[in-house]
């Protein structure tokens, strides 16, 4: 059988976006046969916990690599980010801070150049429909991470196959390696309803009025890796390559701890005399 | 000054407690909570500073409830703790942030009347009145740089209740020439006389529902231009025959093909034009055909429509379109294919129904390409 993992998995934690729980996605992955599955949710890492309790009993035979799926202000394309070890983790958490600093609370506002400043060590999916400035990207990406990858999705639009034709041009032309993803927003085809309701919800509209906002087709969620063997047979390395995506990745959540942030003041020998120092002098000002 | 206006609003029937200060804020808190005659702040409650109510609360939890008590607390982590908006007003009431006040007026409605000497019964020196109106509603909407979207002319006779005659358009005018000759449609249109034998003593032309209309420079070559021409063209059948008897084809955005064009009412927008490649002509219904694939998801290998059999060279697809599940004539999965036959033609066929959702799928010739 084919090895396959889906590496552009999204979530509910997608607020409003991905329609199945991170649970459901690691139990379909298993089910279906798949040898590990990528978790990354629109600018957060909030939903990897979930998925990592999920699939920690089944460390041995399923691998669950997890990251975040970077979405852009400057109209740069959607990038999914796996960080390589604990290091980078470090730095794609750093990278998804300085966009919610930026932004009301909710909001994340990055620019291309937030991911290249940090983007050292990180494996990133890049997900774009085949237009001239895509190859400058990739350059831009493989510079600062050192590699680049390039979906290669099944949109089922009827141009799937023009499609593929061009992506495999530019990754032949940059040195882009082609990942096959289904870009899944729900783990079955039949939570494609809720999906829908979702979509309403966070476009303001009910199902009469939503029309072409609602999806097409219920395409978007897992599938068996023969199925994925015989959607991308004009492509079969974009399929083998996710397996050697999934073993580039070391990283894993059992690497964090809990680490106490220093709390000493500069001038106190530690933090409960800096605090009886500080309470004496508000006191004062207060009661005087 | 204030005497004066206290008495004033009395005299209306509003009894008002007034104050004057240098700002708007400090003026809001003494004329709430202050005593006649000391017009210091500090020991006002903090409610006198137009807090939000969470911010009020928060306070009163803190025991902080004097103004004097937050006057002098650290910028920073008041911010931080109570709220930007809290330290604003704050600062508003003590003059160290600006706060203008401006004042909102309704924009008056547009209206014009004309009262006549003797009562008018005929329906041209009805017109010709309502002419004269609909000149100085046109001169005041371009004073607005506004045009109106419906216009109304009332009616009043010597004898009776007065009638209204309304008029909607399809986009904002204010030309008076257009606007008699569509009252001249709708007069033409009813069916029941204007008024009885004594006539109208006077009528008033109103405008509603104003849009920003600026001058458009006007085509050189024949002072017209196409979209004008049109609207008003559109706007004389429907004043004539009714809303509906104008419709136009239009977009809509639907996944099902048979969904995506509509005929509406000319005020209807369009919805932009989809990036799929769609064929111009479609049947309605889809014609079956008969058609062999090789693979069970691909295109055809050959198919046979009208008793013709078809060898396709090429083929595009799938373009995967579900039926929304919650609509009440939802069918099966389509899958389209654009495929060219080996005589060059371009068709638009879909199979119904993937291979593990019915048992054998049938085809249909949906569209032709060009």
């Amino acid at each position: 059988m084919t090895a396959f993992a889906e590496l552009c998995a999204t979530t509910n934690f997608s607020f409003l976006r991905g329609a199945s729980h991170a649970e459901e996605l690691v139990e379909c992955a298993r089910a279906l046969g798949m040898a590990g599955l990528g978790v990354a949710d629109r600018n957060t890492l909030a939903g990897i916990v979930r998925a990592y309790a999920a699939a920690r009993e089944h460390k041995k035979t399923f691998r669950l690599i997890v990251g975040a799926r970077l979405v852009f202000r400057d109209g740069t394309p959607d990038i999914v980010c796996y960080p390589k070890d604990r290091a980078a983790y470090g730095r794609l958490c750093q990278t998804l801070t300085v966009g919610n600093m930026r932004a009301e609370k909710g909001e994340c506002f990055l620019d291309l150049a937030d991911f290249l400043e940090r983007a050292e060590d990180i494996q990133a999916i890049v997900i774009a429909e085949p237009d001239d400035f895509l190859p400058g990207l990739l350059a831009k990406i493989k510079a600062a991470a050192g590699a680049v990858w390039l979906a290669l999705p099944a949109r089922f639009d009827g141009n799937d196959s023009r499609r593929h034709r061009q992506l495999r041009e530019i990754a032949a032309q940059t040195g882009a390696k082609l990942i096959a993803t289904t870009e899944p927003l729900h783990h079955t085809a039949r939570r494609k309803a809720l999906l829908d309701v979702i979509t309403c919800i966070r476009e303001k509209t009910t199902l009469d009025a939503a029309g072409a906002l609602l999806a097409a087709n219920a395409e978007r969620h897992l599938k068996p890796p023969t199925e994925i063997a015989r959607l991308f047979r004009e492509t079969p390395e974009a399929v083998e390559e996710t397996m050697r995506f999934l073993n580039g990745i070391t990283f894993s959540l059992d690497e964090l701890r809990y680490e106490y942030p220093d709390e000493c003041v500069a001038g106190y020998p530690d933090a409960q005399t800096a605090l009886e120092a500080f309470t004496w002098e508000g006191a004062a000002q207060r009661f005087s | 000054m204030r005497a004066h206006i206290v008495s004033r609003l009395a005299a209306q029937g509003f009894s008002a407690r007034a104050a004057i200060a240098p700002t708007p804020g400090a003026a809001w808190a003494l004329a709430r909570y202050g005593r006649a005659g000391n017009p210091d702040l500090a020991p006002l409650p903090v409610q006198a500073l137009r807090l939000e109510p969470q911010a009020a609360d928060l306070l009163a939890r803190l025991g902080l409830t004097r103004i004097e008590q937050i006057m002098v607390a650290p910028r920073n982590s008041f911010a931080a703790r109570i709220g930007e908006h809290a330290l604003l007003r704050l600062d508003q009431a003590f003059g160290r942030a600006s706060e203008t006040i401006t004042p909102r007026r309704p924009a008056p409605p547009v209206f014009a009347d004309r009262r006549f000497m003797e009562p008018l019964a005929h329906e041209e020196s009805i017109l010709i009145g309502a002419e004269h109106a609909a000149l100085d509603v046109s001169a005041e909407l371009e004073n607005r740089g506004a045009g109106a979207m419906r216009f109304a002319l009332d009616l009043f006779p010597v004898s009776g209740a007065a009638k209204r005659v309304v008029i909607g358009l399809s986009r904002p005018d204010r030309d008076a020439a257009r606007l008699v000759r569509l009252l001249r449609e709708k007069f033409t249109a009813l069916t029941a006389p204007l008024c009885d034998e004594f006539g109208i003593e006077a009528l008033r032309l109103s405008a509603f529902e104003l849009r920003n209309l600026n001058e458009r420079a006007e085509n050189w070559l024949d002072g017209k231009t196409g979209g004008a021409t049109l609207a008003a063209l559109t706007d004389a059948i429907s004043a004539r025959l009714g809303a509906k008897a104008a419709l136009r084809p239009v977009l809509q955005a639907e996944h099902l093909p048979e969904k995506a064009g509509a005929l509406l009412t000319v005020d209807k927008p369009s919805a932009p034009i989809p990036d799929n490649q769609r064929p111009l002509r479609l049947f309605a219904p889809p014609q079956l055909i008969e058609a062999i694939a090789a693979v069970p998801d691909g295109a055809p290998e050959r198919f046979r429509w009208r008793r013709v059999l078809h060898t396709i060279v090429r083929a595009e697809g799938p373009e995967r379109i579900t039926a929304p599940w919650f609509s009440a004539d939802a069918g099966p999965t389509r899958d389209y294919f654009r495929v060219e036959d080996d005589q060059g033609r371009r068709y638009w066929l879909y199979r119904e129904g993937l291979f593990d959702e019915v048992e054998r799928p049938r085809w249909f010739m949906h569209g032709l390409f060009a």
